[in-house]
């Protein structure tokens, strides 16, 4: 019985031994504890807060090492060490900063808020730990108010409306950037994009906007009067400048000279105060993307040709008044009137004769009258240069005449005339050779004897550049000038005229009836030009409308324009057209304003994008019904299809509108996309269902639509662009130009095109 | 005699200036200076533009026999501007004066002060427009005050008869205005 007290006790013994030395191993390892504590926020330093809204995680560690190296990985924001972890040793933080977690009583803690830096705590066998982490102050309420420290002006998208250019933006100025004492001065001007010249095309109308108390000060200035100063009239009544931010609103249109390139504006923004320019900046205001929405309009002009049989254009035989006159050189020996024995000479003495011989073998010309005028340099005496003159004029004139029979020489009434060049003929040509200091000399001395012509040759004569300059120039001064009148009268039958044509060409003489049978006959267009041009040139003072017309419906036809050319046969101070006139010189009855010329005017304008004297045209032309598709062209191109001042102007808009909306299906779309107006647009979309569908300006003017429609459009503006590239690239750059559509929208239609 | 036959020339030539410009002022401004009224001191300033940026504006002043401060000054200044803001009368401007004065004071404790002077000095103010025609002028300036007097006991009634007995200089201020100013 004892021995089994024994055996058991040692038993027992040895188990507690075992079991002693079991924990006391586990006790030298790691023993696991669970830890809790608060965390608390260290910003807040009058009182100990815990933390309660930010989030901290708390990881815990088996060993210290470990903590340090969790720490720094935590600190260096590289967050992927934490997913690997096994959840059990990572907790957070409840809403009173409590936290409860199991850990190695001789490992660590590591507790990592949200921005602040990790906060590692060995733990040392602490049941309870708590740690202050630098959250920063939490603000009750935040609001956060931006505020314009400057002026930046977003580039606005103007609109071309004919050769309007219609432009608008709001400039903001910031606080601070007037003042009271200062004046704002913001300049804006028009510049043409083609990337070339940045010429300025026109200065807008500039905004002036007065501090109040810099406006008295100006009223106040010394010798200062408001009328003589340019910009009193543009200065703002409604609004002063203080050193608030003021919003102010811009709008103008300008004239440009090509609607069919873009424009855009810079303006100068200057605020001065009474002492000098203190904000001088230059901004684009207007991009160079415009909005143009007849740039589409299909159009023919339709130009009309004259009757040659009509009233006032049919020719008959006539005696015609006719004159040739140009002007020679000819050299004379030194005080003789004997010519100097040169080819030059010769050459020019024949060419007056061979003139003569011409008209004198023109059938039907009869010579009248000749003048000579010969001209003499003003150097030396006045008196002896005028006989002189006159001797050579005379000369000349004998020896011209010595060619004619007697007959005809009897006939002919001889105007010989001599004048003396005056110094001032010199001045200009030394000019034209930019000779200014030399002509400043002679016209110093012409001031100072304006009359007595001796006396300024005398003084010339003195200059030190006379001889090597001077006299040279004298040389160009010695000419002789003729003028030959002669009379026509031929009646010839078409073949005659045909044959005569085809014997002189084209640089024959014709008398007008002439002309009027050989451009019914010539049939090459390119010849029928040139010789109408000449007929035209030849008509002289009483432009012949019927030559002009031929040439300006071979312009037309060959789609280029001159508007300079029926210019002088367009009287704007009349009305209305083919009104019927007596010609106070002639007394003969004529025709103002041809239809058909006015027609043909109206087409030029409008190639040449002058809308607005396009529209003076269409104002003119008769209300007949062939008129009504170029008249209505001129006026929606100018821009002139919606608004209207008055009653009258509102139902011409209509009827303008109507018509050219009519006139072809494409046109449609365009002028109801052209009103700008959320009915038009709709109209618009309803009227492209109609057009063919494979076309790329159908999808081009699809996505104007819908790109009218602001974001909500953007993936259908984005993917009818897309077609629209697919079946035509040109139009890449014509969206790219265009208001119509933002940079966002064509750069994602294009690059989808690459895939 | 000279003096007042030239200073009567300026005035015609001015108002002959003003004759040619009705609208514009900023040529000629009289004023006076109210902080000397409250010592019973009379006084009259004149300003005449000179260029674009300067000024001559000149002053006299001659007190009454019994004045609140028992101070007495009769003098004159001078003094020369430069307008800061860029327009003359208007706003800032910076300024050096000469001022000339006899002075009678028994002003403070002590004693007596009767004497002439002579103030070369800066001076700095701000003119504030308050209509068309109109400026409160504020300023402020100070010098070296070089003077020669007598300085006697207060109870001495008998001054006048006394001889100088100090002279020297020192920094005090020799300007304080608030004026107001009509603007030809």
């Amino acid at each position: 019985m004892g021995n089994m007290n024994f055996k058991n006790m040692i038993l027992r013994l040895s188990i507690a031994v075992c079991m002693a030395l079991l924990f006391a191993a586990t006790a030298t390892a790691q023993r696991m504890i669970r830890v809790s504590g608060t965390v608390y926020n260290a910003a807040e330093t009058k009182k100990k807060v815990p933390v309660t809204e930010a989030e901290v995680i708390v990881y815990s560690c088996k060993t210290v090492a470990e903590g340090e190296k969790l720490k720094k990985e935590l600190d260096a924001d590289n967050l992927d060490v934490a997913i690997f972890l096994d959840p059990e040793t990572v907790t957070k933080i409840d809403h009173n900063g409590y936290y409860e977690i199991l850990v190695p009583d001789n490992g660590s803690l590591v507790f990592k808020a949200e921005m602040s830096k990790a906060v590692m705590v060995r733990v040392n066998n602490m049941m309870k730990i708590d740690v202050s982490i630098d959250l920063g102050l939490q603000l009750e309420e935040v609001v956060v108010t931006g505020i314009r420290t400057e002026l930046q002006p977003e580039p606005a998208i103007g609109g071309l409306m004919g050769d309007m250019f219609i432009v608008s933006n709001t400039f903001q100025l910031p606080q601070q950037m007037g003042s009271d004492y200062s004046r704002l001065v913001i300049q804006p001007y028009t510049v043409m994009c083609d990337g070339l010249n940045n010429d300025t095309i026109a200065f807008n109308k500039p905004i002036v906007v007065d501090g109040k108390e810099f406006r008295n000060a100006q009223y106040r200035k010394m010798g200062y009067v408001f009328q003589r100063d340019p910009l009193e009239n543009y200065v703002r009544k409604d609004m002063t400048l203080t050193d608030e931010k003021l919003d102010i609103v811009w709008n103008d249109t300008v004239r440009v000279p090509n609607p069919g390139v873009n424009y855009s504006c810079y303006a100068d923004f200057i605020v001065e105060n009474m002492n000098a320019l203190g904000y001088n900046k230059n901004f684009q205001i207007v991009s160079c993307k415009n909005k143009r929405p007849m740039q589409f309009l299909e159009y023919s002009l339709i130009y009309k040709e004259m009757d040659f049989n009509s009233k006032f254009n049919r020719e008959k035989a006539q005696i015609e008044k006719r004159n040739s006159a140009d002007r020679v050189s000819l050299t004379f020996e030194v005080s003789s009137d004997k010519l100097v024995d040169t080819p030059e000479n010769m050459q020019n003495m024949n060419k007056i004769k061979q003139k003569l011989q011409d008209i004198l073998n023109e059938p039907g010309a009869t010579l009248k009258e000749l003048y000579i005028t010969g001209y003499s340099s003003p150097e030396g005496s006045y008196a002896s240069n005028m006989v002189l003159a006159e001797k050579r004029t005379k000369k000349v004139l004998d020896d011209v005449v010595s060619i004619l029979p007697g007959s005809v020489n009897r006939m002919l009434y001889k105007v010989p005339k001599a004048v003396v060049k005056p110094w001032t003929e010199v001045v200009d040509l030394l000019e034209k050779d930019s000779l200014y200091k030399e002509a400043e000399g002679i016209k110093e001395i012409l001031e100072k004897y304006p009359e007595n012509m001796d006396r300024q040759s005398i003084a010339i004569a003195r200059l030190p550049y006379y001889r090597p300059t001077i006299v040279n120039y004298l040389e160009n001064l010695r000419q002789v000038e003729y003028s030959i009148k002669f009379d026509m009268y031929r009646e010839p039958t078409d073949e005659e005229v045909w044959e005569a044509y085809q014997k002189k060409g084209m640089d024959g003489i014709y008398t007008r009836y002439e002309y009027w049978k050989l451009f019914q006959m010539i049939k090459d267009d390119k010849e029928l030009e040139r010789f109408a041009m000449k007929a035209y040139k030849e008509s002289g003072e009483n432009p012949w409308p019927l030559a002009a017309n031929i040439v300006a419906v071979q312009y037309l036809k060959r789609d280029t324009f001159d508007v300079k050319l029926l210019e002088p046969l367009v009287d704007k101070t009349v009305y209305v057209t083919n009104y019927e006139r007596k010609n106070i010189d002639t007394k003969r009855m004529e025709l103002i304003n041809p239809a058909e010329i006015v027609n043909n005017q109206l087409c030029m304008y409008i190639k040449a994008y002058n809308y607005m004297d396009a529209s003076v045209m269409a104002q003119m032309l008769p209300d007949d019904s062939q008129y009504d598709l170029v008249k209505a062209f001129a006026w929606a191109l100018g821009g002139y299809y919606k608004g209207g001042r008055n009653k009258e102007e509102v139902e011409r808009c209509r009827k303008t509108f109507e018509t050219v909306k009519n006139s072809s299906k494409r046109n449609a779309v365009i002028m109801y996309l052209a009103l700008e107006t959320k009915a038009g647009n709709n109209m618009a979309e309803k009227a492209i269902a109609e057009l063919p569908q494979e076309e790329a300006m159908t999808w081009y003017l699809k996505s104007i639509v819908t790109a009218r429609r602001g974001d909500a459009g953007f993936a259908d503006t984005m993917m009818n662009l897309y077609q629209c590239f697919m079946i035509d690239k040109a139009f890449i750059a014509t969206a790219k130009n265009d208001g119509e559509f933002t940079d966002e929208v064509v750069e994602e239609a294009e690059n989808m095109l690459m895939f | 005699m000279k003096v007042k036959s030239f200073i009567f020339k300026i005035f015609v030539l001015a108002v002959m200036a003003l004759q040619c410009n009705d609208a514009a002022a900023q040529l000629l401004a009289v004023k006076t200076n109210a902080l000397l009224w409250g010592n019973l001191t009379p006084n009259l300033s004149m300003e005449l533009v000179t260029t674009k940026k300067t000024s001559l504006e000149g002053t006299v002043f001659y007190s009454l026999d019994n004045t609140p401060f028992n101070t007495q000054l009769m003098g004159a200044q001078a003094e020369m501007r430069y307008w800061i803001s860029g327009r003359p009368m208007n706003r800032l401007f910076v300024g050096v004066s000469l001022s000339a004065l006899r002075y009678d004071t028994t002003l403070g404790i002590g004693n007596r002060h009767q004497g002439d002077a002579i103030a070369p000095g800066i001076v700095y103010g701000y003119a504030l427009p308050v209509g068309n025609r109109w400026n409160i002028e504020f300023a402020a300036g100070v010098g070296y005050f070089w003077y020669n007097e007598r300085r006697y006991n207060k109870k001495n009634d008998n001054i006048w008869a006394e001889p100088y007995n100090e002279h020297g200089g020192r920094m005090i201020p020799t300007k304080l205005c608030v004026s107001c100013a009509y603007l030809f």
